[in-house]
């Protein structure tokens, strides 16, 4: 890992030696600590899980800029947890230089990419891993070692990227909730037809026609979910995750309709293992819309609803917990001086297999300072399948971020 | 024979033009043309660059501090494009706004938001909502294009505020039906069509805000540009203040300053 982050700090520092101008014309520093509280109210499932989390989270930036067209961010990230050693990580989330011009941009880093459009998953997202283990919602992302170049033409931007380095989904571990049982074995990781080093690669095209912004991209690498490979080793049972070779391509469509976003993500993918360790293709959507009630309560209060399904061609062998379920949530943005929106979601489960209900709160309590609620309710989960195994494991998160 | 042409062309406008003093102006007509007179006081500024700092003020007088700088250009044949970034607090900086305006139609809307580094489209309909938390809306703010309105002169007043000079007072109709408004009663000097004071009246057609602009400088001897626009919301008495401490006209920005890519740039 350290080497990575050392040949990738290289790789940064180059350019900026051969800058003309090694003196930035714009330097900013800031940064967000967190102090967070992790609440598990059913009791642990499984042999070795504590109860309760405490966690402290702190991330720096620095960002840089050259008037010429040029800018340096860097971002580390450090969390430090009360009970679970996994939890406890530090991580790059951004360590990236990137030159542009009129019509095109070209960065070399560790980046962050998001090209998704709709709210309940973002499938089409394959350039990051997730940090599961910092955010079991899936939002949030593991730095990822890059180069791209980005040309932006009248009929759209195209980007290219190369990615050198694979990251290791996070997981939980032994003392840790949100698991599976045993937790993965530490350094047993496996990378069919390649190592972490067999570089990866994306294309992507995206454009807005009218009211439409459509996005198409293909990609060959690892896939960014791992199959569970089962293991007896000494009589005990062990799981050791297994990341295969894909080929990938998908795309997004969102149309402004109005007070209506209409929004879709596809892909289809092959190379992958399903749940019964089965390689072959398939093909996963989310598709739904979002419609904003603008002022409908009192003066400003706005509501979205949202309602999004999602499908899996490979239904009980997915190994996506959402592969034939309905996301309707309730977006509520006061729209007062504190910023305070609220998120109350549910999926359920088309199969019969369980629902999930989210809530996510956030306030602003002073000018550097904020509050918010998580939760989710894991309930009903078919014996057996993803959410079954997370049954004791719903969750209330309350978090203070402090900003300077 | 071009100038033959040029010369019929000539005694054509000069003679509609008398029939135009001939058959009196309705209102309406006249609500237009001053619209469109103020418009053209504004062309040709071709890029802006500002800084402002918004006040919010509740009924209890408790205020909060957003501080954001803006970019804007002009199109040619098109509504304007601008882009937004927020500065303060500091949970959303770098959060910022790209607009596209058209003359017909509605706008184009992207948010990036740096903490998830997304560009989210926003519904068109966005335009009646509260621009950050503020008694502006979106509408309030965006690039005012003549064609989105009709108009209607209603009479000639000594200016709000300033009784040595004299203001036309004109009505404006959003065509849009998804705008906030139902209607917007604007105070306007007759000398430079300086807007001064302007009430907005929500879709049941009650005095919903009234905005007071002032502080005016010319900038490169041409454009007049409010320093100080107060917000009045007379259902909530809450407030919001906007002083535009600095701008600059003609930076040279160009049309490739305001794309998706360089939203996610943007500082």
């Amino acid at each position: 890992m350290y080497l990575i982050v050392l040949s990738f700090l290289l790789t940064l520092i180059l350019p900026l030696l051969s800058h003309a101008n090694l003196e930035p014309d714009f330097t900013e520093y800031k940064g967000e600590i967190t102090l967070e509280a992790w609440f598990f109210p059913e009791s642990p499932l499984y042999n070795g899980q504590e109860h309760n989390n405490y966690s402290i989270a702190f991330e720096p930036e620095i960002y840089s800029e050259w008037s010429e067209g040029s800018n340096l961010v860097f971002r580390p990230f450090i969390r430090l947890d009360s009970e679970d050693g996994n939890r406890s990580h530090i991580d790059i989330r951004e360590g990236i230089y990137s030159w542009y011009g009129e019509d095109w941009e070209s960065s070399v880093g560790i980046g962050q990419v998001f090209w998704g459009v709709t709210e309940s998953k973002n499938l089409v997202d394959i350039i990051n891993q997730f940090d599961a283990v910092d955010d079991p919602t899936f939002k949030t992302k593991l730095g990822q070692p890059l180069i791209n170049l980005t040309l932006i033409r009248d009929t759209g931007y195209y980007e290219v990227f190369i990615l050198p380095y694979f990251r290791e989904r996070t997981s939980p571990g032994k003392k840790g909730r949100l698991r599976i049982d045993p937790e993965f074995s530490k350094g047993t990781t496996k990378f069919e037809g390649g190592s972490q080093w067999t570089p990866e690669m994306a294309l992507r095209w995206s454009n807005s026609i009218g009211n439409y912004d459509i996005s198409a991209h293909s990609f060959l690498g690892y896939a960014r979910a791992p199959s569970v490979d089962v293991q007896i080793v000494g009589g005990q049972l062990k799981y050791e995750p297994n990341y295969q070779r894909i080929r990938q391509i998908g795309g997004t469509i969102q149309k402004a309709s109005g007070a209506t976003l209409y929004k879709l993500e596809w892909l289809a993918k092959d190379g992958q293992k399903d749940a019964n360790f089965r390689r072959g293709g398939y093909f996963a959507t989310v598709l739904g819309f979002e419609h904003t009630l603008y002022s409908f309560i009192g003066d400003n209060r706005d509501l979205g609803v949202l309602i999004e399904y999602n499908f899996d061609s490979r239904h009980s062998r997915s190994t996506d917990i959402m592969q034939d379920d309905i996301f309707v949530a309730a977006r509520l943005t006061l729209n007062d001086s504190k910023n305070t929106e609220m998120l109350f979601a549910s999926v359920i489960d088309l199969d019969g297999d369980g629902q999930i209900y989210q809530v996510d709160f956030g306030t602003r309590i002073n000018d550097s300072l904020t509050f918010g609620v998580q939760g989710a309710i894991y309930q009903n989960g078919r014996l057996g399948s993803n959410l079954y195994i997370l049954r004791q494991d719903s969750w209330l998160e309350i978090n203070f971020k402090h900003y300077f | 024979m071009k100038i033959f042409m040029k010369f019929i062309v000539a005694i054509i406008i000069i003679s509609t033009w008398n029939i135009s003093f001939v058959m009196a102006e309705t209102p309406e007509e006249k609500g237009l043309r001053l619209a469109i007179e103020g418009d053209l006081t504004g062309q040709g500024f071709m890029d802006t660059l500002s800084q402002s700092k918004m006040t919010l003020r509740n009924a209890q007088g408790e205020e909060s501090i957003r501080i954001f700088s803006s970019k804007a250009l002009e199109m040619e044949n098109d509504g304007d494009k601008s882009i937004f970034i927020f500065n303060h607090p500091k949970d959303v900086a770098g959060t910022a706004i790209l607009t596209f305006t058209h003359k017909s139609g509605p706008d184009d809307q992207w948010l990036y938001l740096p903490a998830l580094k997304r560009v989210k489209r926003i519904s068109s309909d966005n335009k009646s909502g509260a621009f950050v938390g503020s008694e502006f809306a979106y509408e309030d703010l965006s690039s005012q294009e003549v064609e989105k309105y009709t108009y209607k002169w209603i009479e000639d007043v000594p200016c709000p505020g300033d009784e040595q000079e004299m203001c036309y007072i004109s009505e404006s109709y959003p065509q849009d039906k998804s705008s906030g408004y139902t209607k917007r009663v604007s105070w306007v000097d007759i000398s430079e069509h300086r807007a001064r004071k302007i009430d907005y009246y929500d879709r049941k057609d009650k005095l919903l805000k009234t905005l007071v602009l002032s502080e005016y400088k010319q900038y490169l001897g041409k454009f007049w540009n409010a320093h100080s626009l107060k917000m009045v919301n007379h259902n909530t008495n809450k407030e919001t203040d906007i002083v535009i401490s600095e701008i600059v006209y003609q930076t040279g920005l160009k049309d490739s300053d305001f794309n998706r890519q360089t939203l996610k740039r943007a500082r």
